[in-house]
């Protein structure tokens, strides 16, 4: 798109040059072509120049934009979405699907993997709509991926994630990382896992060691070449 | 014999002249004085923009700043999400806090966008994300004036979802 816009301009600028003189080398501009108002306000930027904003945000600050309105809420929650994208299926595996309404979509399905949360925990954040049938009250219970018989592989859906149910699945896998990290080499922990995950998890180890920034560069192409093949084989 | 110079006109008449490599910070300049055919100038040229004065005067300051920066190129197999942003040097955050101050920020920007001077861009981007981060959605609203357009419902919908960021 930022290239378009300049390829029109270029354009503009070659015809105005064309219509003109060469050696005067003097351009003259359709006065009916006006420059915009002032902006004062972040929300008359474009969405391309937005979403590169939100780039360089991390997962916390990209929530509070979200709430901002419904525009932001609308960019951010494809920015989570492409990072959930790449949650490897080998880790913590893909457990839940049901429906819900939100702001943006109606009676969508939402998928995420929760393998190893307690049931409990896992109740209190599906709500109301939580299937009972397979809820085991009372026991010392874990979620685990054989408790669903068909899976949706979360690529299928990417952009229908409640973002409760993202945030809590990146806190708590980030909370595993942090937890499991103590006694592993960091590494080969993080070769394991090729996943956005780790993107979102190096953010916060970031601001805990910084020796994580230096491990996030060694597993970047790795994360990226799984990435590409998880996203899409699915499909 | 003198380098000829590049004259810069403004969107309401003011003019700026630059050295041909100050105006060619800008890729849109760039490439129209060489699709011109006017490339190792032999006269003077004026090139007409649609930005206002004082963000051009600011474009030209960062473009003066920096004429003799070699910047990286852009890498095209670099994933985006796993990107970096730029470093600000302590010149960039002066620069870009005193067009905060002068309501221009957002300006700036889109005549970096317009005039394609990737690396005004992404520094300005930084910028914004900078003065973003550790500041709740109400303060983000305040301080980048952005209006709330939810209903009541929708916000107390959002709220409820909110709470699993707390």
């Amino acid at each position: 798109m930022i290239r378009l816009v300049c390829n029109k301009f270029c354009s503009f600028i070659a015809e105005i040059w064309s219509r003109n003189d060469a050696k005067s080398t003097t351009a003259c501009v359709n006065s009916s072509l006006q420059a915009p108002k002032l902006i004062t306000s972040l929300e008359f930027l474009p969405d391309e120049i937005l979403v590169e904003i939100i780039d360089y945000l991390n997962q916390f600050d990209v929530l509070a934009l979200c709430l901002a309105n419904s525009r932001f809420h609308s960019l951010c929650m494809n920015k989570l979405f492409k990072r959930v994208l790449f949650i490897n299926p080998q880790w913590h595996q893909i457990l839940h699907c049901r429906k819900l309404n939100t702001l943006t979509n109606t009676n969508y399905t939402i998928l995420n993997k929760f393998e190893g949360i307690p049931w409990d925990k896992f109740k209190f954040c599906m709500g109301e709509e939580f299937d009972t049938d397979i809820y085991q009250e009372g026991h010392d219970y874990y979620v685990r991926i054989d408790d669903y018989k068909e899976p949706i592989h979360p690529t299928d859906q990417f952009n229908q994630i409640s973002y409760q149910l993202l945030w809590i699945s990146l806190r708590d896998i980030s909370q595993a990382y942090i937890d499991r990290i103590k006694n592993t080499k960091i590494i080969g922990l993080f070769k394991k896992v090729a996943c956005s995950l780790v993107d979102t998890t190096v953010e916060i180890l970031d601001q805990l060691q910084g020796t994580f920034v230096k491990v996030k560069s060694l597993i970047l192409d790795e994360i990226y070449a799984k990435h590409k093949d998880t996203c899409y084989k699915n499909r | 014999m003198a380098r000829p110079k590049v004259t810069l006109v403004s969107s309401d008449g003011e003019t700026f002249i630059v050295e041909q490599r100050v105006a060619e910070r800008s890729i849109t300049i760039k490439s129209a004085i060489e699709f011109a055919g006017v490339d190792g100038l032999t006269a003077d040229i004026e090139i007409p923009l649609l930005i206002e004065g004082k963000v051009l005067k600011k474009v030209v300051e960062w473009c003066e700043h920096y004429k003799t920066t070699k910047f990286p190129e852009p890498d095209e197999n670099q994933v985006d999400v796993l990107s970096r942003p730029p470093v600000l040097t302590k010149w960039d955050n002066k620069f870009f806090r005193l067009c905060f101050e002068q309501d221009m920020m957002f300006e700036i920007i889109m005549a970096a966008n317009y005039l394609n001077i990737n690396q005004l861009l992404h520094v300005g981007c930084t910028t914004v994300a900078n003065m973003m981060k550790g500041n709740s959605t109400e303060q983000i609203r305040e301080l980048f004036n952005v209006p709330n357009d939810f209903t009541p419902e929708e916000e107390a919908a959002i709220k409820r979802e909110d709470r699993w960021t707390k």
